[in-house]
């Protein structure tokens, strides 16, 4: 009886815990192989995203806002516009070489620490990640991953699906500290006809934590 | 601390408290703004006549980052002397309820409601009871802003104070030539960055169930 108690226990953690990322970096990589570049789930030109963004605040409220998003991967580039639904700009700023340019910010969000946390996560989603790609390998449910570490000893795991949806999870000595999940578990809103997520969700993990939940409203191609 | 209004191109409101979301209760305002007029008493003349408004909108974005524009479209409710529906229909459904001096807004997502945080903070609870003062009329209410009445049925508010300035240049309301009638909104934010909304199928004094004010 008491095994069979055991083993309840054991299920219903296992339940609790589906779908969330792991606390740690996966530990296998089953099948590795040569390293070679992941380009799924980053695009290689330059587009424009507009997003309807729902956040939900460390004190667990939720608000609503449009993220405008241009991002240009050859030039390592990116170029933000937050607003209102009602179409006030809270925020527009630009991270370039020389580093990031805040052109307006309205309370709470002028700050540098503000910007700089807003390209970083923007960097994480859209850009492959820095540093070396030191290791791949296709996992048991036929998932690839690709795995890089800078010079920071910061950890991305960039995980490819079969069914083409995507998850990004960034480790800090070994810790979760940002997940990233395009259209899993959520067919629904699976991968649109140009491979851009309809769905992403971000999740923040840390002192701070908060999520955010981005629906396209439309995505673009930018040509110079 | 109230203002003056006075004719021809000269200064109408005078100044006050400053807040980011004054530029919404601006743009909400101007939605039941008691237009067709050529000087104060006119404005609130009709205004007093104004039992309910229900029109459709369409709100542009322009921004110099953006392709082209983005169009969201919506419904507006408002019913004397204090209830408000904004609602947004595309691309984000979204709905701002204000029945006597409770404020809610939520955001429709996967078939859900979820209450927008924003709708709570007090900076939101001092906008919404300037609109209050707005929807009777009472312009000169408005601390915020200077207003100068233009010929060809237009108010331009600029304004009052440097940090209200630094996130908006100067509203724009064009009334329709049907007394008691906004055709338009715009909010420059610079030159290059404005909001423009436009109001149609606008009906007046017509019936409105309450309980649209009261749930979502």
């Amino acid at each position: 009886m008491k095994g069979v108690g055991s083993l309840l226990i054991l299920l219903l953690s296992m339940i609790s815990c589906a779908g969330l990322p792991g606390p740690e970096p996966i530990n296998s990589l089953g099948t590795s192989g040569t390293p070679s570049e992941c380009s799924i789930p980053f695009v290689s030109n330059r587009w424009q995203f507009i997003h309807s963004i729902e956040g939900t605040l460390p004190n667990g409220r939720k608000t609503c806002v449009i993220g405008i998003t241009d991002i240009s991967p050859d030039m390592e580039t990116l170029h933000c516009v937050i607003m209102t639904l009602e179409g006030l700009v809270v925020f527009e700023g630009r991270s370039e070489n020389r580093g990031i340019v805040i052109d307006r910010g309205l309370p709470p969000f002028d700050s540098e620490d503000f910007a700089g946390g807003l390209m970083k996560d923007l960097r994480l989603l859209f850009f492959k990640p820095d540093g070396k790609l030191i290791d791949s390998g296709t996992l048991g449910n036929g998932s690839t991953v690709y795995r890089y570490k800078n010079d920071n000893g910061i950890l991305v795991d960039v995980i490819t699906h079969q069914d083409r949806t995507w998850e990004i999870r960034q480790y800090e000595n070994e810790r979760l500290i940002r997940s990233i999940k395009a259209g899993v578990n959520r067919p629904e809103s699976s991968v649109n006809q140009g491979g851009i997520p309809a769905r992403i969700d971000f999740f923040a993990y840390g002192p701070a934590t908060y999520t955010l939940l981005l629906d396209l409203i439309r995505a673009e191609p930018l040509y110079k | 601390m109230v203002g003056c209004i006075e004719m021809s191109g000269k200064k109408v409101i005078q100044a006050g408290k400053t807040n980011i979301l004054s530029v919404l209760a601006v743009v909400l305002a101007s939605c039941v703004l008691i237009g067709w007029a050529d000087n104060r008493e006119q404005i609130i003349k009709a205004a007093e006549k104004i039992e309910t408004i229900r029109a459709d909108f369409v709100q542009e974005k322009h921004l110099k980052i953006l392709t082209h524009p983005l169009v969201s479209r919506g419904h507006f409710y408002y019913q004397a002397p204090g209830s408000l529906r904004w609602e947004y229909a595309s691309p984000i459904q979204s709905i701002l309820l204000m029945h006597k001096g409770r404020i809610r807004r939520y955001i429709k997502r996967d078939d859900r409601l979820i209450e927008d945080a924003s709708a709570r903070l007090p900076a939101m609870q001092v906008v919404l009871r300037e609109i209050i003062s707005w929807l009777n009329g009472r312009f000169d209410d408005n601390p915020d802003f200077d207003a100068v009445l233009m010929t060809g049925r237009k108010i331009v508010l600029t304004p009052t104070n440097q940090s209200l300035s630094k996130f908006i240049q100067r509203i724009e309301l064009m009334f329709s030539d049907r007394p008691g009638i906004i055709e338009s909104v715009r909010i420059y934010e610079s030159e290059d960055s404005f909001t423009k909304i436009e109001f149609n199928d606008v009906k007046i004094n017509k019936e409105i169930d309450t309980s649209i004010f009261l749930e979502p």
